[in-house]
C-alpha cells in the first residue's frame, strides 16, 4: 500500500511538472549567432508587392508588423538589398532567385563572423515569391486565397535575428502557413522564449 | 653607421616583425573569420503545398 502511494505520488509529480514547464521547441541558427547590437536595423525596400492593395504594396504594413519582436528598428529604404552587407533588407517584389515553388518568403542567413567564442550576424536579406497573392493589415478588401504579408515577414525577421523553425503549431516560427491565416502576426510563448534565449 | 651595422639592424628589425607582428596579424584574421554562405536560407512555405504528398520541400541552394 505504501509502495503504491509512493508510486502514485511520483507519477503525479512528473505529470504536474510536465504541465507546469512550458514545452518549447524553438530552434536557433547553427552556429548560434546574434546581432552584435540591438535594436536590429531592418529596412523594407520601397518597391512594394503589386498584389497588396493598400497604398504602398505592403511596405508600411511590414515596417510596422516586424516591430512585434521588440528588438527591431524598422523603416523603408529606396536602396535594394546588398547580400552580405547590412542592413537586413526585405524585398517584397522579387524572389531573389531563392524563393520559388511553394516558398512564400525566404531569408538568406549565411552572413556572419566569429570574434573569439562569439558569432555575430553581419546581414540577412528577405525575398518574396511573386507567384502568390498577398494581403496586409492595411488592406480593407478582405482576404480570399491571399497570404498575410505582416505575418510572413514577422516569421522571416525571426530568422534575421537568429531563430530557426519550431514544431509548435500556431507559433510564428512554424515553417508553413495557410492562406488568410493571420496568427503569425502575434508572437507565441515559444517564439519569445527563442528570442529571449538569444538576446 | 657602417654597412655591416646597417645590415645587422635590418636583420634584427625583420626578426622582430616575424616574431611579433606576423602572429598578431594571423590571430586577428582568425578572430574575425567571416562566413558568406550564400546558399544558407530559411523558407516559409505555403501550408497547402507543404503538406501535399510528393511536394518538393527544399528550394534550390540548400534551404532548410
Amino acid at each position: 500500500m505504501k509502495k503504491k502511494s509512493l508510486f502514485a505520488f511520483a507519477i503525479t509529480t512528473v505529470v504536474v511538472a510536465a504541465m507546469a514547464s512550458p514545452a518549447f521547441a524553438y530552434t536557433l541558427l547553427s552556429p548560434r549567432r546574434v546581432w552584435k547590437t540591438t535594436p536590429v536595423t531592418v529596412r523594407v525596400y520601397t518597391a512594394g508587392n503589386s498584389t497588396i492593395t493598400d497604398s504602398d504594396g505592403g511596405v508600411t504594413a511590414v515596417v510596422g508588423a516586424i516591430k512585434a519582436w521588440g528588438i527591431i528598428s524598422s523603416s523603408t529604404t529606396s536602396s535594394p538589398a546588398v547580400r552580405g552587407t547590412a542592413p537586413a533588407t526585405i524585398t517584397l517584389n522579387n524572389n531573389g532567385h531563392i524563393c520559388t515553388g511553394s516558398c512564400l518568403a525566404a531569408t538568406l542567413t549565411g552572413y556572419y563572423h566569429t570574434e573569439g567564442s562569439a558569432t555575430y550576424i553581419d546581414d540577412a536579406d528577405i525575398y518574396t515569391n511573386t507567384r502568390y497573392d498577398y494581403t496586409s493589415s492595411r488592406e480593407s478588401d478582405g482576404c480570399s486565397g491571399e497570404y498575410d504579408i505582416d505575418g510572413i515577414m514577422t516569421h522571416e525577421v525571426g530568422h534575421v535575428i537568429g531563430l530557426g523553425h519550431t514544431t509548435v503549431v500556431g507559433a510564428t516560427m512554424y515553417p508553413s502557413v495557410s492562406a488568410c491565416n493571420f496568427n503569425n502576426r502575434t508572437l507565441e510563448a515559444d517564439d519569445l522564449a527563442g528570442k529571449n534565449d538569444l538576446y | 653607421m657602417s654597412r655591416r651595422n646597417a645590415s645587422f639592424a635590418v636583420l634584427v628589425a625583420m626578426l622582430f616583425i616575424a616574431q611579433n607582428a606576423l602572429p598578431l596579424i594571423a590571430n586577428a584574421r582568425q578572430k574575425s573569420a567571416a562566413y558568406k554562405k550564400s546558399a544558407e536560407c530559411w523558407v516559409l512555405r505555403d501550408e497547402t503545398q507543404h503538406s501535399a504528398p510528393g511536394t518538393q520541400h527544399r528550394a534550390p541552394g540548400g534551404s532548410r
